[in-house]
């Protein structure tokens, strides 16, 4: 198993759900928040296949 | 586990007891099933319909909860006392032509579903085409022109060849993308409270005074209840909890129920909520989800509203050419998925399917829901009120006449009564299926009568 796999995954996950929390909380712009989404998104796929797989 | 229970595996035999599967699978199951694209169409129409808070928050979760109730204590109940498909248990009361027919409605119901969630990821890939694309609204049936018509085909063609030749991965990217795609939805609906900088959701689900209510507490309530009528009270789910270890794996549909169907709904009425508020949007003719989707979470939202959309109409797609397949078992799977494709891609191009979701969900619960009430008569009934269980494998019979009289009469009775009277669709679920498990009993009581001796004899 790719250990760097869960981390990533788990982070990406919280990556997705804070960036709105903190637009909420008005700590982060719109634009910033689209782009740590995104970045998210590309981090839960590229890395949760690995370990979702094998589980 | 979602490839190995529609695989090919105990088809026409109780699932043993080595194939049973752990309560994790379960979860993870009905979480992802009921997280689709299409959940991005029914918030917001609930919003068209005049729902107000009250009706959303508190209706969704008796409506939810009772679904969930109904599984637990009907579907896998009898899931894991036969450990047999509803078309292998439906054969064996009704016999192989009425599983036929039963197979054609379910197979075109499957394609009309499937080309309702083309038609949503349609929504997301037009709107990187700009003005270019005429986006369908609630009100529109119709294909919207030419560049519409294509986006739906291409997406179509290509859900179709990957239905035939790469079901698994499909099956593996829905897996993977679930709990990801829960979170989009729950960022949707923050961002909108971010956005109209407020942090009371009850207020912000109040429609606006003057808005025509077309739904109510208990419309929320039935739509919710009855939404996967063909799943639950209709039996369908018997191919995927006969795998269960316990009936008390039916709670696991609670993770699809509150969050699919609760809390996702929630968020995407939200979206629909924002647009009224901030730009003045029309709630009765809607924003086409990809639009709303995109401008509140921005590129990740469109990719989650393609992938919930692709990783549910593929599977539909397959098991709608399974469908076919079963009905002209001389044809190859290949074949079945291609001509489920292209009724599925033709329902796409017209908006009817998606936009008309509420009435839709109700019909399809309505047409296959009273079948599982003659599995329910037959399962707990039979013996207590002289009826012989398994009718068509007891007695050698091709057809159970008073089978077939039991589900036809009870539907064309709701449908007509949805058609000419007006009565909401997602209503008739629960009194179809009453009175289809009663007609079969008093037909099983008339005409059934000489087979028993035949069966005692």
């Amino acid at each position: 198993m790719n250990h760097w796999a869960k981390p990533v995954s788990i982070l990406s996950l919280v990556m997705t759900i804070l960036p709105p929390v903190l637009l909420l909380l008005k700590i982060v712009d719109e634009n910033t928040m689209k782009a740590a989404m995104l970045l998210a998104t590309v981090g839960w796929f590229a890395a949760s296949p690995y370990w979702l797989r094998e589980s | 586990m979602a490839d190995e229970i529609v695989g090919d595996e105990y088809e026409r035999r109780p699932v043993p007891e080595t194939a049973l599967k752990g309560p994790t699978s379960f979860w993870g199951m009905y979480a992802g099933e009921h997280t689709a694209g299409t959940e991005f169409m029914i918030g917001p129409l609930f919003v068209a319909w005049g729902a107000t808070a009250f009706d959303l928050i508190v209706g969704l979760l008796v409506g939810n909860l009772l679904a969930v109730l109904t599984w637990r204590f009907v579907t896998a109940e009898i899931a894991t006392q036969q450990r047999l498909t509803l078309y292998y248990k439906l054969e064996k009361i009704c016999g192989r032509w009425l599983v036929s027919f039963y197979n054609l409605a379910n197979g075109v119901l499957f394609c009309f579903l499937a080309g309702a969630m083309v038609t949503v990821s349609a929504t997301a890939i037009g709107v990187p085409l700009g003005d270019a694309i005429r986006m369908p609204t609630f009100d529109d049936v119709l294909p919207t022109g030419l560049v519409w018509i294509s986006t739906c085909v291409v997406l179509g063609v290509l859900m179709t060849v990957v239905a035939i030749r790469g079901y698994a991965f499909v099956a593996r990217v829905g897996h993977v993308a679930s709990p990801w795609m829960m979170l989009v939805f729950v960022a949707c609906g923050i961002t909108v409270l971010a956005k109209l900088d407020t942090w009371n959701l009850y207020a912000l689900l109040e429609p606006p005074a003057g808005t025509k209510k077309a739904i109510g507490f208990w419309g929320v309530v039935c739509f919710s209840w009855f939404c996967n009528a063909a799943m639950h009270l209709g039996m369908s789910d018997l191919s995927i909890l006969r795998y269960a270890r316990k009936p008390s794996y039916g709670w696991a549909s609670a993770a699809g129920m509150f969050f699919g169907h609760y809390v996702a709904w929630i968020c995407a009425a939200l979206l629909l909520v924002y647009w009224v508020r901030n730009f003045g949007a029309n709630p009765a003719k809607g924003v086409p989800p990809g639009t709303m989707v995109y401008d509140a979470v921005g590129w990740s939202g469109i990719v989650c509203v393609i992938v919930a959309g692709w990783t549910t109409a593929n599977p539909t797609i397959y098991r709608a050419g399974l469908a076919f397949q079963g009905m002209f078992p001389s044809i190859s799977r290949t074949t079945g998925t291609l001509i489920a494709g292209a009724v599925c891609t033709v329902a796409s191009i017209f908006p009817a399917f998606a936009m008309k979701l509420l009435d839709f969900v109700g019909i399809y619960g309505t047409i296959l829901a009273p079948v599982g009430a003659i599995i329910f008569v037959d399962h707990f009934w039979a013996h207590r009120l002289g009826l012989i269980s398994d009718y068509a494998e007891q007695t050698n019979a091709k057809f159970n006449t008073a089978a077939l009289l039991a589900w036809i009469i009870p539907v064309l009775v709701g449908l007509s009564c949805y058609q000419l009277l007006n009565v909401q669709s997602f209503v008739l679920p629960l009194p179809c299926w009453i009175a289809s498990g009663i007609l079969y009993v008093l037909f099983s009581k008339l005409m059934n009568r000489v087979s028993a001796k035949v069966v005692v004899a």
